[in-house]
């Protein structure tokens, strides 16, 4: 399994870097409509064909896997941000403050996340921050309840003992003692996320809630492709597949790295699974 | 215990309620405002017959008070129907695939985590173990707006054995429901065959397998009738998400194969600013997820009397 690592990780770095470094070396920029090459099929000039405004489609895809991996990083970042917060206050204060959150927690939970997402993605209209708020209200239950899982046994160990003892800022002692000692878990449950984000924001862009054209996503684009799929497949099928393949390999290696996680912690587990 | 969660599920349903009702206010937009303008005297008409224009707190207690009898409000959208009527026609529809797709999944589920566990423990078939972890994978990272069209285009456009959509009674014409509800299984599917796998591991590690390897009994015989029996518990455990993945995946696949349920009228009404009708699904979406939650808790003190005892941290 070393190899397929080795190879999702390859994978996953070469679609980041042409995502990014891709556009230098097109001679189409994914806004430029030529009308009289509409709807055509891939092809020498254009590799993954044109799409129903003569747009290229390989730019057009280039710039949708930057958006798409883009979102995903910056939901996570702003779901794990809330949730470490929500969910290291609540865990290292306990007491009233802790029902207050955990009932938000709870509120949150029993929202359809659908319903969430569409609600603040048409409340802050179409766009960048609209689609950003509205995964990062889905995703950041997730880390609230596990960082506060985390804290909460951390609080008991010796090491905060001690930092309690020598009278430290109660503050001090959440941010500079515990968190850096519990970063792994939730570093590892974001790095999972970031996969689920991207999915989730192909899911609101299927539905019309993504972001401003001409700008465009993996989903936008799939989900443009698919009022023609019957004459022209490849415009769903290509972002589709790019999409589909990066998710896949972001959970191979998401998987991976908890595995891994799993077995440095409880070796002795892993050994009896194996065997 | 239950009592408790019971009560405190109906509360978070209540503020749930509560908050759509403003949320939904606040997006921009009304229900009347459609590409075609109409004339603002009939705007304003048409808000006051529906008691739009009265102080937002006051409609919120007209809406409370007509909940409390029952009922739910017209539908902008269908003024013909009332919100009930409308939930009536489309819930029985959306139940029916999800529980399709649920039977699906776990018929499917079963073997495929049983026989990944069985590969993992003995070394001939690691690879096996692996080609299923990998397919699993796949299931849980396919979009599933892409899964949905990849069948259609396959089954329906490529071979035409299937119908690309529409609908009709199971009895009636099965083929209708064969791409809706493989696309709504398969994530279940995929939540559940791993959940199988890893308790069937976790099972097989015990010593009552142990004793029942060293009576002799045929390795099919320990699987199934020794390890599984433990092993398929926590599946019951997965209930919730399980019913919030099939939710979610109900707007996508009605709106996607154009069938009549819960799903696509809820997405519609949203979009369109039906505001009773939205409530009164959420309301029912609601008491979904509260009954496979309580459910869930319930059937599983029923199915371990170990979890009996335990008092909830």
């Amino acid at each position: 399994m070393r190899l397929l690592n080795k190879l999702m990780i390859f994978f996953l770095t070469g679609v980041i870097l042409t995502a990014c470094l891709g556009p230098l070396f097109l001679e189409h920029s994914p806004e430029t409509q030529n009308l009289s090459r509409r709807l055509e099929p891939p092809s020498q000039t254009y590799w993954l064909g044109t799409d129903s405004l003569g747009r290229d489609m390989t730019s057009r895809i280039l710039q949708g896997t930057r958006l798409s991996l883009l979102i995903g990083f910056s939901s996570t970042l702003i779901a794990l941000l809330i949730g470490t917060i929500t969910g290291a206050i609540a865990g290292f204060f306990r007491g009233r403050t802790e029902v207050l959150i955990l009932g938000v927690i709870d509120f949150f939970g029993t929202f359809p996340t659908l319903l969430l997402a569409m609600l603040v993605s048409m409340a802050t209209g179409r766009g960048l921050p609209g689609i950003l708020i509205s995964v990062a209200l889905i995703a950041w239950l997730q880390h609230a309840r596990l960082v506060r899982a985390q804290v909460i046994q951390a609080r008991q160990l010796e090491y905060v003992e001690a930092a309690r003892a020598l009278g430290l800022n109660p503050y001090r002692i959440l941010w500079v003692h515990i968190l850096p000692n519990i970063k792994g878990p939730i570093l590892i449950s974001a790095s999972a996320q970031i996969p689920s984000n991207v999915m989730a924001e192909s899911f609101l862009s299927f539905l019309g809630l993504g972001v401003h054209p001409p700008f465009a996503s993996l989903g936008t684009l799939a989900s443009d492709g698919s009022r023609l799929i019957t004459s022209h497949p490849h415009l769903i099928f290509a972002p589709g597949a790019t999409l589909f393949l990066t998710l896949l390999a972001a959970q191979y290696l998401g998987d991976s790295i908890r595995d891994y996680w799993a077995e440095e912690k409880h070796p002795e587990g892993r050994e009896s699974s194996v065997g | 215990m239950l009592g408790r969660r019971l009560l405190h599920s109906l509360l978070m349903l209540f503020l749930l309620l509560t908050s759509v009702f403003f949320l939904i206010r606040l997006i921009p937009g009304g229900p009347f405002e459609s590409d075609r303008i109409l004339a603002p005297e009939i705007q304003v008409q048409l808000e006051t017959v529906f008691g739009l224009r009265d102080p937002l707190p006051i409609q919120y207690l007209n809406w409370l008070c007509s909940i409390a009898r029952g009922e739910l409000g017209v539908s902008f959208q269908q003024p013909e129907y009332t919100v009930r009527e409308l939930i009536r026609l489309a819930l029985p529809i959306s139940l029916g695939l999800g529980s399709m797709a649920l039977l699906v999944a776990f018929l499917l589920a079963v073997p495929i985590g049983v026989l990944s566990a069985y590969a993992l423990e003995n070394q001939r078939y690691r690879f096996l173990d692996q080609v299923i972890r990998i397919l699993v994978l796949c299931a849980t990272s396919v979009p599933g707006f892409l899964l949905a069209y990849g069948l259609v285009w396959v089954f329906s456009i490529q071979l035409g054995w299937l119908p690309p959509g529409l609908w009709a009674e199971l009895l009636d014409r099965p083929a209708y429901w064969v791409l809706p509800t493989l696309t709504l299984a398969l994530r279940p599917l995929a939540l559940i065959s791993r959940q199988i796998r890893g308790s069937t591991l976790e099972a097989l590690r015990q010593d009552y397998i142990r004793t029942a390897r060293a009576k002799g009994l045929s390795q099919p015989r320990v699987l199934l009738r020794h390890a599984l029996r433990n092993a398929w518990i926590p599946v019951i455990g997965l209930f919730p998400p399980i019913a919030a993945q099939l939710l979610t995946g109900s707007f996508l696949v009605e709106s996607i194969f154009q069938i009549p349920g819960l799903g696509r009228s809820f997405v519609n009404a949203v979009l369109n600013r039906d505001y009773f009708m939205v409530l009164g699904s959420t309301l029912v979406f609601g008491v979904v997820l509260i009954v496979a939650n309580l459910g869930s808790e319930a059937l599983l003190l029923w199915a371990d009397p170990r979890t009996r005892r335990q008092e909830s941290p």
